[in-house]
């Protein structure tokens, strides 16, 4: 997790990456570290005690049955492919590729912790074992991604651990919409990126990219874990808690739209636009939330994609602001932020579209 | 803030079957604000490694004040939320 200083993603050093040290090509072959510094977090256990799943138990049991058959158990296998000579890769998209596997395992480690944390401190055996078995996942995509970073000599430094841990609070509604969308937004990533890769072999630079189609089912899975949750405790989606909810698809679509644009070369190198991208990969988010969110963000309107952009432009303007310092640089910097708050708010007051209730939120992962 | 030292358990491995760093206070609840300090945690585990053994942690309790504070500002802090599923 990313430690930021913003609420919404209108400064770029919020979407700065825990990036793996700067190489050359002289100290390539050089061990190179990244720090992992996950949040911890605390939240309202005794909710999350009273949270009853009773009016979705048979889906319930069914999801419970699949997390049990586990079937991605033996999906995490290498294979010789993984033992060929990368040594040959440009550079530039090697160092890009490490700073995608570092904060992929920064996100599978944290998403460990987190579920682990929850299991450990909620008394509901329903909550407990869906956190318990999440966690399970998370921690063997984290191995498997940490041995890939092994392969680029890359080491992950867990200096967070030695250090003074200060737990944080969140209500447990915010941890539902944020991991719930987080979870199915990977799934819309790694599935896009996967089937782009089967079309056009010729960008698949190394086979990890290979194992992202059942990789990505656990993620869905998490997902349905969540959406479960929330429709057996409805008052999480209805009321006040509406505009909750669109604030979180806002944050997560443009905090993603982002942070892709500002590393728009590792898509490139991947043989994706990045504009189109992340247009498949949110509107594809949007209509598998629509399983349970009651609000669509307006996603088919090309107004909110020029502001998305707008965003873009003014992060990436205001990084040469920064730089160049001094009073003008100041004053642009400023300038940037407001346009970047303004575009926020035009964004979160746009028409949304309400989703029809569905007796059955369940869905499959089929794209 | 009122501290004091616990026993713990520690879990830390980092195979290609799984990495995690995970560590048990036993009963001891950890709320908004508090800093948990555990002693004799390395600061990497090489691959392949995985050891399970009990140490002491210092945990600091916060007061009132610190207390409502975190969960008043917990919220601003929301974007670390969702990175636990998707790599940025």
């Amino acid at each position: 997790m990313y430690p930021t200083q913003t609420a919404l993603p209108i400064d770029p050093r919020s979407a700065e990456l825990p990036r793996a040290r700067e190489v050359n090509e002289v100290t390539r072959a050089a061990q190179q570290d990244a720090a992992l510094s996950p949040r911890f977090y605390t939240t309202d256990f005794a909710a999350l005690d009273k949270l009853d799943v009773t009016p979705v138990r048979e889906m319930w049991d069914a999801l419970v049955a699949e997390f049990r058959r586990d079937p991605n158990k033996d999906h995490f296998k290498r294979n010789a492919e993984f033992d060929a000579d990368f040594s040959g890769m440009d550079p530039k998209l090697r160092q890009q590729f490490i700073e995608f596997l570092v904060s992929s395992v920064t996100a599978e480690f944290s998403g460990c912790i987190l579920y682990a944390e929850i299991k450990k401190r909620v008394k509901n055996p329903d909550v407990r074992e869906l956190f318990g078995v999440m966690s399970r996942d998370e921690g063997r995509h984290a191995g498997f991604i940490n041995h890939t970073l092994k392969d680029f000599n890359v080491a992950v430094d867990l200096s967070f651990l030695t250090k003074a841990k200060k737990y944080t609070y969140f209500q447990p509604k915010f941890i539902f919409y944020a991991t719930y969308l987080s979870e199915k937004i990977g799934y819309a990533r790694y599935i896009t990126i996967f089937r782009h890769l089967q079309k056009n072999p010729q960008y698949q630079f190394h086979p990890i990219f290979k194992w992202f189609e059942n990789w990505c089912q656990d993620e869905f899975r998490h997902g349905e874990g969540f959406a479960m949750l929330m429709r057996a405790n409805p008052e999480i989606l209805e009321g006040r808690n509406k505009l909750w909810i669109r604030f979180f698809l806002l944050a997560v679509f443009a905090t993603m739209y982002v942070r892709d644009h500002i590393r728009h070369e590792f898509y490139e190198a991947l043989g994706f636009n990045v504009e189109d991208y992340d247009q498949r990969v949110i509107k594809l988010t949007s209509q598998i939330t629509a399983q349970v969110f009651p609000v669509s963000l307006p996603v088919d309107n090309p107004a909110f994609w020029a502001r998305l952009a707008a965003i873009a432009a003014n992060t990436d303007a205001l990084t040469r602001a920064r730089e160049r310092g001094g009073v003008v640089g100041r004053l642009q910097s400023f300038r940037l932020l407001a346009s970047n708050a303004y575009q926020l708010v035009r964004l979160y007051t746009m028409r949304v579209t309400r989703n029809a209730y569905r007796a059955d939120p369940r869905m499959s992962p089929v794209w | 803030m009122n501290s004091r030292t616990v026993p713990c358990t520690v879990d830390l491995e980092a195979t290609h079957e799984h990495f995690h760093a995970h560590v048990d206070l036993g009963d001891v609840q950890v709320g908004p604000g508090d800093a948990v300090t555990v002693r004799g945690l390395p600061s990497r585990i090489a691959l392949g490694e995985k050891r399970v053994f009990t140490s002491q942690a210092e945990v600091a309790h916060a007061g009132v004040f610190r207390r409502t504070w975190t969960k008043f500002t917990g919220r601003f802090g929301f974007q670390d939320l969702y990175d636990v599923g998707f790599e940025g």
